[in-house]
């Protein structure tokens, strides 16, 4: 199958992560070298540009709000969007800083076409970060056409060429250096470049620039390294704003969830539980750990999940920073739909987890049970409730003597029936339990009394106690 | 003579008003339409009978009235819960008064795999409970037994029972409302021997309530 690669350039990576609101301009100093590196659209119209130093700039803008930037923030960014881009692709590899290729030629035929595979990652693509697109047969070709916005949905080779070819040489992301000697021999384009014969090419400018040259072309293949996602999730938000409220944390949860959706999805894995880490200006760090009843691995679940767990909690102050994070994976469980149920019979589909997930993200696990069924022979230990964490014994075949539907959590003393009241003279009587030191010795017997019917039992000591009522 | 004519105008009027009938131009409220599959039989042949569908209808939220537990509140749903449990859903029991006994359930062949029991804090939270579980679409049936009886909650309710198309019994733990309530159905059960209940149809859509009638337990059992 031809390669085909696609190149996802993130332009301002960094900045676009800080949620600035846009009245607001802001530059990125670099803190060695003290120069801007990113600025937003705010600053650039006052003049700021990068590489700027920080005085210029200042002076430029004197609302110039200027932030630390930081490259391992901004490689995590990255590799949460190669978590993201996931989905479209099953071979990514990083092109730090702010980009990475995905390779689409095994792909097109799954999305329905190039066009079709562009417009879908167009759509699904947050809108907090611009994206700009590029696709061609050779890596550093699609690289260079996304960086320079000259991306097209298509493979034409004629207009491909044309585009590259006409690639100016402040375009080709060259050393400054390198740029300003070639273009003393007169080069302006791509084009002029590639006229010029290899060899002397090689011997006056080295042969990293022969061998950019060739793959640009495509004649020369890019070495690639496959990037593979770790199996622990953990994926940090900036506040540039302080939050405040807890709704206010679901709206940057969302793209968070999204691409850990991404990695479930792709690893076929689901998860009991999620950790949230919330940083404070003063306070120490809070932490929240939202456990599930089942495990859960969609992602409007998990949202609808955490809206239920965050109306419990309560901020102990503002919020300037969300991490989240998962560190233990459960294998999937089977989909379960409803429409198989009618298919496949009721015995092979699984009950759907996540209403049981719904409740116990509103309710406190000691408030779900199960009812559990044993073959004690005392009626208190017969059936009882079962935690939803605790497994169950099978339900037993249909069999046994009339019991009650009620049955209360302690006996009730009672007044000695009126003898016509009793359904029957004959009693049940249940005399066991010697084996754990809580023998019981008891005639039951059924009494209907003002329209309800009783099961009642007289002990040992000719007591009386209403242990159920027939429902 | 004059009695003849009117007699035979009648006559004509029903011919007229059966014929279009016939042709489907005319809707009555008691025959509603029901889904395939959306009616159970509620194991009681009497009660069918008085069951505007001719068993319990799915989507259709209905209220038992008793006297204190034991009056035969639970046997009579307690054959359709059976048929339910089947089914890979849910039962939700929220906030049953007293511990629903699992062996008695067993016994009338309820599978208790797919019951799921809820003891919320507060009247808003069961409230929240049985709404959620309606509208989960993951339930066959939500039971209910509501501490607090309230017109614009049971409408929530019967509107969200009748969007997923779950059964949902109530048992109502307070008076009668006799100003009516949202509810499609309101029964009341009373019982009048280990065997035997009386049970009345306060009221149901597409006709009248009816009068008391009794039913027989033993019925279902066999």
């Amino acid at each position: 199958m031809k390669q085909l690669w696609l190149y996802l350039y993130y332009p301002d990576l960094y900045l676009h992560g800080l949620n600035i609101p846009p009245y607001r301009a802001v530059a990125l100093i670099q803190s060695a070298t003290q120069l801007v590196v990113q600025c937003n659209a705010k600053a650039r119209q006052a003049g700021v540009k990068p590489e700027m130093s920080v005085a210029t700039a200042a002076s430029l803008c004197p609302s110039l709000h200027c932030l630390p930037f930081d490259p391992v923030q901004q490689q995590q960014l990255l590799e949460q969007k190669a978590l993201w881009a996931y989905r479209f692709a099953a071979q990514i590899c990083l092109d730090p800083p702010q980009g990475m290729w995905l390779e689409v030629g095994s792909m097109l035929q799954l999305f329905g076409g190039l066009e079709m595979l562009w417009r879908q990652i167009q759509q699904a693509a947050p809108p907090q970060w611009p994206l700009q697109l590029a696709v061609a047969p050779a890596a550093q070709a699609a690289r260079l056409l996304a960086i320079n916005q000259l991306g097209q949905p298509s493979t034409d080779t004629d207009g491909l060429r044309q585009r590259l070819h006409n690639l100016s040489l402040a375009q080709l992301q060259l050393e400054p250096a390198l740029q300003l000697k070639l273009q003393r021999i007169g080069a302006k384009r791509l084009a002029d470049l590639i006229k010029l014969p290899l060899t002397g090419l090689a011997s006056r400018y080295g042969m990293a620039l022969v061998d950019y040259l060739e793959r640009i072309q495509g004649h020369r293949r890019q070495p690639m390294q496959w990037f593979e996602p770790p199996l622990q999730f953990q994926q940090e938000t900036l506040f540039i704003e302080e939050v405040e409220h807890r709704n206010g944390l679901l709206f940057p949860l969302r793209p968070m969830l999204a691409s850990l959706c991404g990695l479930l999805q792709q690893r076929q894995l689901a998860t009991r539980s999620l950790t949230l880490q919330l940083r404070h200006r003063e306070l120490p760090d809070t932490e929240w750990q939202l456990g599930f009843a089942r495990h859960e691995h969609r992602e409007q679940e998990l949202l609808a999940l955490l809206r239920y767990r965050l109306g419990q909690f309560s901020l102990p102050a503002p919020v300037t920073a969300l991490r989240l994070s998962v560190d233990q994976f459960q294998p999937r469980q089977p989909d379960c739909q409803n429409d198989w149920s009618s298919i496949l019979g009721s015995q092979q589909v699984p009950t759907d987890h996540s209403l049981l997930n719904r409740l116990q993200a509103r309710l406190q696990h000691q408030q779900l049970f199960y009812l559990d069924v044993c073959g004690d022979p005392r009626p208190e230990l017969a059936g009882s409730l079962l935690s939803i964490h605790q497994n169950r014994s099978p339900t037993p075949a249909r069999r046994g003597l009339q019991r009650p539907l009620w049955l209360l959590h302690t006996p009730v003393p009672c007044q000695q029936p009126a003898r016509d009241s009793l359904i029957s003279l004959q009693p049940e009587r249940i005399c066991s339990g010697w084996w754990d030191n809580q023998p019981i010795r008891r005639d039951y017997y059924l009494s209907q009394q003002q329209g309800q019917l009783l099961w009642l039992f007289r002990d040992a000591s000719q007591h009386w106690f209403i242990h159920g009522l027939f429902g | 003579m004059q009695s003849d004519s009117s007699m035979q105008t009648t006559s004509h009027t029903n011919t007229a008003l059966s014929q279009v009938q016939d042709q489907g131009q005319v809707w009555q409220a008691c025959r509603q339409p029901s889904l395939p599959g959306s009616v159970i039989s509620s194991g009681f042949s009497e009660l069918d009978q008085q069951l505007p569908a001719g068993g319990w209808q799915a989507g259709q939220l209905c209220e038992i009235y008793h006297q204190g537990l034991g009056s035969g509140e639970i046997s009579l749903v307690l054959p359709a819960l059976a048929e339910l449990s089947q089914q890979p859903r849910w039962i939700l029991w929220i906030a049953p008064p007293a511990l629903p006994y699992a062996p008695a359930l067993t016994l009338a062949g309820v599978n208790l795999k797919h019951i799921l029991v809820v003891h919320p804090k507060s009247y808003q939270e069961a409230v929240w409970c049985m709404e959620e579980g309606l509208r989960s679409g993951h339930c066959s049936a939500v039971l209910g037994w509501l501490a607090e009886w309230h017109k614009p909650h049971i409408r929530r309710l019967q509107v969200a029972a009748n969007d997923s198309r779950s059964h949902c019994w109530l048992w109502p733990q307070t008076g009668f409302d006799a100003s009516g309530s949202p509810a499609a159905l309101r029964l009341g059960v009373q019982r009048l021997s280990a065997s035997q209940l009386q049970v009345q149809c306060f009221k149901r859509r597409g006709s009248w309530p009816g009068n008391p009638f009794n039913i027989d337990l033993t019925q279902s059992a066999s």
